[in-house]
């Protein structure tokens, strides 16, 4: 007892002996340069394996592009929000609620979309070009910004593992989805809705089902 | 917020700034504190001083997880507890976490905690055996009968310092003179 107590003074004294200091908005800098790491390994796969979308040039034009991009970017940025909480243990109150926000209002798009067309030509809405693989690309493009999170995570102390794993899953695929608008040439908002919201809810789920192991300090 | 809370928060900005003095007494202050956390959680001293150790190396390597404008004492009882079900879940405890975070969370731990820091400062003026008599027993959780042996002095002694420790505690918090 009375060593392992000189062991805590011992270690007390190496832990202090070894302080560097720490800069201001750590948490924010490390999930950074994970996601920014991430994020260039997805953008060269992309681009280069998996390849541009030939219009790129006119289709900046388009506010249907732009709606798409929209709604990955804010699903995006509010599960950075919600991440970067997560990092902490003893997380202070959570904007988790607001996660679903960006696909509801995309949602009224689509909805609108559907109003504006006839029934008959609904398929081709919800199908695009390409729904086969929208989902899976996606995920793919997900896993280096994933990996990127994860390296991130490993310097914080989450005590929420199972919703952090599952928030930074649903961070990935919508940072995945954003590069990966660069390629899919479906703009319409049903397409997105549905195949982007299924790619996000598998990495979520995974994430999740993940957050333990991975996750864990 | 008591003076006693500020003066961690302050010594860990401090150290998150590099000032490895200021983190050293830091550090050197909690270390009662976690023990008494522990002890009154794991059956065995051993166990308790192991998740001491484990609570102060998370502390040195999750540091940059403190915010600033938070309490640290929430924060490092966010670590404890986390190292705590952590413990119990290697071990094979059958125990459901969620029964067990709600026993130490206790409704609002953060406040609990504070709480603890206020004891300790009022403990902190009080003479020597009173003070070692009644952190023994009503903190850490001892029997009287353990806590004289160890001190070298009659348990009725024990007793007495018990008794007017707390007598001049509550003496203390109604608000007479320190």
């Amino acid at each position: 007892m009375i060593a392992s107590r000189q062991a805590t003074d011992l270690l007390v004294d190496r832990l202090a002996a070894g302080l560097r200091p720490v800069p201001r908005a750590a948490i924010a800098r490390r999930l950074g340069a994970g996601i920014a790491g991430g994020a260039m390994i997805s953008t060269l796969l992309l681009v280069l394996v998996i390849g541009a979308r030939p219009d790129l040039a006119e289709i900046v034009h388009s506010p249907r592009f732009w709606g798409k991009a929209g709604y990955m970017a804010a699903t995006a940025a509010l599960s950075l929000l919600v991440a970067s909480r997560m990092a902490r243990p003893a997380p202070r109150q959570s904007v988790a609620l607001l996660l679903p926000v960006p696909w509801l209002l995309y949602a009224l798009a689509a909805v609108w979309e559907l109003a504006s067309t006839p029934a008959a030509d609904w398929v081709p809405l919800l199908l695009g070009h390409g729904w086969q693989l929208c989902t899976w690309l996606v995920l793919l493009l997900s896993l280096p910004i994933y990996a990127g999170l994860w390296w991130a995570f490993r310097s914080f102390a989450p005590t929420r593992m199972e919703a952090a794993g599952a928030v930074t899953g649903l961070c990935a695929s919508a940072i995945a989805g954003l590069i990966y608008c660069l390629h899919c040439p479906t703009d319409t908002a049903v397409f997105a809705l549905v195949w982007y919201g299924l790619a996000f809810a598998i990495a979520a789920l995974v994430g999740r089902a993940l957050g333990r192991r991975l996750f864990h300090w | 917020m008591t003076a006693r809370e500020n003066e961690l928060d302050i010594a860990m900005a401090r150290a998150l700034d590099g000032d490895a003095t200021a983190y050293h007494a830091l550090l050197r202050l909690l270390v009662p504190r976690l023990r008494a956390f522990f002890r009154r959680r794991v059956p065995s001293e051993d166990i308790a001083e192991d998740l001491v150790q484990d609570t102060l190396i998370a502390v040195h390597s999750k540091r940059s997880t403190y915010d600033r404008s938070r309490p640290f004492a929430a924060w490092l009882y966010a670590i404890a507890r986390y190292k705590l079900a952590d413990h119990f879940r290697r071990s094979g405890y059958s125990r459901p976490l969620d029964e067990l975070d709600e026993e130490i969370v206790g409704g609002d731990f953060e406040s609990a905690a504070l709480a603890l820091i206020d004891v300790e400062r009022l403990l902190g003026g009080l003479p020597a055996k009173q003070q070692m008599a009644i952190r023994a027993t009503k903190i850490e959780g001892r029997s009287l009968a353990e806590v004289a042996r160890a001190a070298g002095i009659s348990e009725s002694d024990a007793k007495m310092s018990v008794y007017r420790g707390l007598k001049l505690l509550s003496a203390r918090v109604q608000g007479k003179p320190r």
